[in-house]
């Protein structure tokens, strides 16, 4: 055990000694890891932001069955009966035609007082049916539509949210897209940050060779650089992650309303926990990677 | 301890730096390997470190067939030879303590022990005094001798020696091969290629001579 710790000082006092003799090359593999990570941070920022938005608007989504004036009670019933029989409903909400003008003016305040000058109260009663996240709301909306065609109390069938699918739709080619984008850049990392880290193994050509001469393993040549590698990944990342924040609270703190809105929308939120550390783990993976890209051919 | 029959020792292009020689030397012997520059002193010892295999030929060293040596036992059996090389070698980052410890910290032994065998190496070759001294702050005879105290400090069976007098003064090369001989008489195979004939003379050991890839003369034991 002791051995094994000794071994680890060892090398992470070669790499810290690499580190200091080849600072400029080992900065720049760093920042290139770090454009990276900072950059595929903000993206991911972005969508985890969109999609949590996304959802919450989903779980406000409802398909909104008006009933005929005059629909009878047994009717209503067997229309809440057949709704929640349907799949993709969570449950489902009466409002009567008194609460519907109680909701409008809520929302409208004065202006809905046009409707009350109206002779007697003009808006139907209605059913919602609130959707369940995880289904289609399109679908639902359209076996909503099914179940309860042609039935006497109905007079309309309305769903505004199918928008939703299309959104998650696009938040999922997005994720895909980026998964695989990510992939590639990370690979390009790999090969840019190696091939910068392979200048600071050429200009230590000669002492590797003699490490190798006087019996040293390529393994124990090479694990310094891996150390560095490794901590120049983690080094990265984490400043990258931290600028990343620090960004988004400045952003969020300077930006005027109703701008502010916007930006709310697309990074109200920090980066998840678990990105962040995906982040990270690619970002050290890069570091490591590059060191093994750099000694090749030890 | 060595055993070298018929190695041809040929490089693409036709140029073929050894030609079938074969030669014994005993364990606890000291031996020259001489010859002008390009007779394949160098290139001997490169195949005796495993820096490069024969094209043909076999080439023993305590037993063990070392060109079919798998690649992941070469470093056990380079840290089993001491070799001092002509330009030095050494770690220019590193002090001299930790140029001569290093091949001890590569073997696993703990750190204090290697500092304190380091230290007694370099007391063996007169530098414990420059013990922490970078090499670029020392002259060509303190690097060689700093080399030399790398080369035993593993207490090798076999030391191996590439010109190690080239770029000292005379008076320099002389006190450098008092150090082998010491090292010698110690019960360590020593072979020393140089063309400095002079020093050979001097010595009296035997000798192999090679010119233009072909051993002269010293290929069997006395």
């Amino acid at each position: 055990m002791s051995s094994w710790l000794a071994r680890a000082r060892h090398f992470a006092s070669e790499a810290l000694d690499e580190w200091r003799h080849s600072l400029g090359v080992n900065a720049l593999a760093t920042a290139t890891i770090a454009a990276v990570v900072l950059g595929g941070g903000a993206i991911l920022l972005v969508v985890s932001n969109v999609e949590a938005h996304a959802r919450r608007l989903r779980a406000e989504a409802r398909v909104v069955v008006y009933l005929r004036d005059g629909a009878g009670e047994s009717a209503r019933r067997e229309l809440v009966r057949l709704l929640e029989a349907t799949p993709g409903v969570l449950r489902v909400d009466y409002v009567d035609k008194a609460g519907a003008l109680e909701r409008l003016r809520s929302v409208y305040g004065e202006a809905a007082g046009l409707v009350g000058e109206l002779e007697g109260n003009p808006l139907p009663a209605s059913l919602e049916a609130v959707l369940a996240e995880k289904d289609s709301a399109r679908e639902t909306a359209r076996a909503i539509a099914a179940a309860v065609a042609g039935e006497p109390g109905v007079e309309e069938v309305r769903f505004d949210g199918d928008w939703l699918d299309r959104l998650d739709a696009l938040l999922g080619t997005a994720k895909a897209g980026g998964f695989l984008a990510g992939v590639l850049v990370l690979a390009a990392v790999v090969l840019l940050a190696g091939s910068v880290m392979r200048l600071a193994v050429l200009a230590h050509g000669e002492e590797v060779e003699i490490m190798l001469l006087v019996g040293a393993s390529p393994m124990f040549v090479r694990a310094p650089f891996l150390v560095a590698g490794f901590v120049q990944g983690c080094a990265a990342s984490a400043l990258a992650l931290s600028a990343l924040e620090a960004a988004r609270r400045l952003a969020l703190a300077a930006m005027p309303e109703p701008s502010a809105i916007l930006l709310r929308v697309v990074a109200g939120a920090p980066l998840p926990f678990a990105w962040s550390a995906a982040l990270l783990a690619a970002g050290i993976a890069a570091g490591v990677s590059s060191a093994l890209f750099a000694f090749r051919r030890l | 301890m060595i055993r070298v029959a018929g190695v041809t020792k040929a490089y693409p292009g036709g140029n073929v730096a050894l030609c079938e020689i074969s030669f014994e030397v005993a364990r606890g012997e000291f031996v020259f390997v001489t010859g002008p520059s390009g007779a394949g002193k160098s290139t001997l010892l490169r195949l005796l470190l495993r820096q490069e295999l024969p094209t043909e030929g076999r080439i023993l060293v305590e037993g063990r067939d070392i060109a079919s040596l798998p690649a992941r036992e070469v470093p056990a059996l380079r840290r089993s030879i001491g070799f001092v090389f002509q330009d030095f070698k050494l770690l220019r980052r590193k002090t001299a303590l930790e140029n001569v410890a290093y091949v001890l910290n590569v073997a696993g032994i703990p750190r204090s022990e290697q500092r304190r065998r380091a230290y007694n190496a370099l007391r063996g070759v007169g530098l414990h005094h420059r013990a922490g001294a970078l090499p670029e702050t020392l002259s060509g005879g303190e690097q060689q001798r700093v080399a030399i105290a790398r080369a035993v400090v593993g207490e090798p069976r076999l030391l191996l020696a590439d010109e190690p007098t080239g770029n000292l003064d005379p008076d320099l090369a002389v006190d450098i091969l008092r150090l082998f001989r010491e090292i010698n008489a110690r019960g360590t195979t020593v072979v020393v290629a140089t063309h400095d004939r002079d020093l050979v003379r001097r010595m009296q050991r035997r000798t192999l001579v090679l010119d233009r890839g072909r051993l002269l003369d010293g290929g069997t034991l006395p």
